[in-house]
């Protein structure tokens, strides 16, 4: 009887720790597509010499459909001015920031007294680059 | 007590492994962003030409203006990243006027070698790595 007493205790702790060890493993590939499709806009971008809204709608529903992540949570900020590859200075520079409401980081949260607020976080990817229309 | 020492050795291995994770993670995440900030500043330093030079048919890159860029775009990455370490890009080009390796394509290029020297990113004793590189190379096909 002890020792199932024991086992009833430590049972959930090890159990966190293996969907712990799951969780993170989801957050790094979902932070990984996240990476991969902001580059594959940025590429566009620069060809178009702004994000355009299409392309910023279409990197909103990409992220969504390869994370789950509602879109509409999807905050995807840049100039709506078209930058040209010849222009002088820092005007050729397309400057973005893509923000990404990213849920559930810490297993057994209900369990270790987290609140839904406090187990998010948001995954800023903030930068610029050189736009190639000419 | 039998029971609570294995359960303190399960803990362990379990702890030790969770921030292996955590750390691998922050290792490959770290190793992306390298990629992309060398493809920025190979990309980026690699549409400044010399515009002297190529009135006169030679493709020759803007040296100067090309390491400003790369320099300033590393700069502007590791604030808003917050990355800790120092990070330097080295540049190096392919032209008409520096020559190009030998090959069959004469293709004017300009590679990128972001290096990011830091901590131990491994908190494990057993692990350790202090520097990430990473390159990427630019090529200008008219």
């Amino acid at each position: 009887m002890k020792q199932f007493i024991v086992l009833m205790a430590v049972l959930p702790i090890m159990l966190i720790f293996l969907i712990q060890f799951t969780v993170d493993q989801k957050n790094s590939i979902t932070v990984a597509r996240i990476q991969d499709l902001t580059f594959t806009a940025k590429e566009e971008a620069k060809q178009e010499g702004y994000f355009s809204p299409e392309i910023k709608e279409r990197l909103r529903n990409n992220i969504g459909r390869a994370t789950g992540i509602n879109p509409d949570e999807i905050i995807v900020e840049s100039e709506d001015s078209i930058k040209l590859r010849y222009a002088p200075g820092n005007e050729r520079l397309i400057y973005y920031r893509v923000e990404v409401p990213m849920e559930g980081v810490m297993a057994g949260s209900g369990l270790m007294g987290i609140s839904a607020e406090e187990n998010r976080y948001i995954y800023v990817i903030d930068s610029y680059t050189a736009s190639e229309k000419i | 007590m039998k029971v609570f020492i294995v359960f303190l050795g399960l803990l362990v291995i379990n702890v030790s492994y969770l921030s292996y994770q955590g750390d691998m993670e922050k290792f490959v995440r770290e190793q992306a962003f390298l990629k992309f900030t060398a493809e920025e500043c190979a990309a980026g330093a690699a549409l400044l030409l010399n515009e002297d030079e190529y009135g006169q048919g030679a493709v020759v890159f803007d040296y100067e203006e090309a390491r400003q860029y790369a320099e300033n775009h590393l700069h502007y990455m590791q604030e808003k990243s917050k990355i800790e370490g120092t990070m330097v890009c080295e540049l190096s080009f392919q032209d008409d006027f520096a020559g190009y390796d030998t090959g069959p394509n004469d293709i004017p290029s300009v590679t990128a070698t972001v290096t990011l020297k830091t901590e131990d990113i491994f908190r494990m004793p057993v692990i350790t790595v202090t520097e990430i590189q990473r390159s990427s190379r630019y090529e200008w096909k008219e």
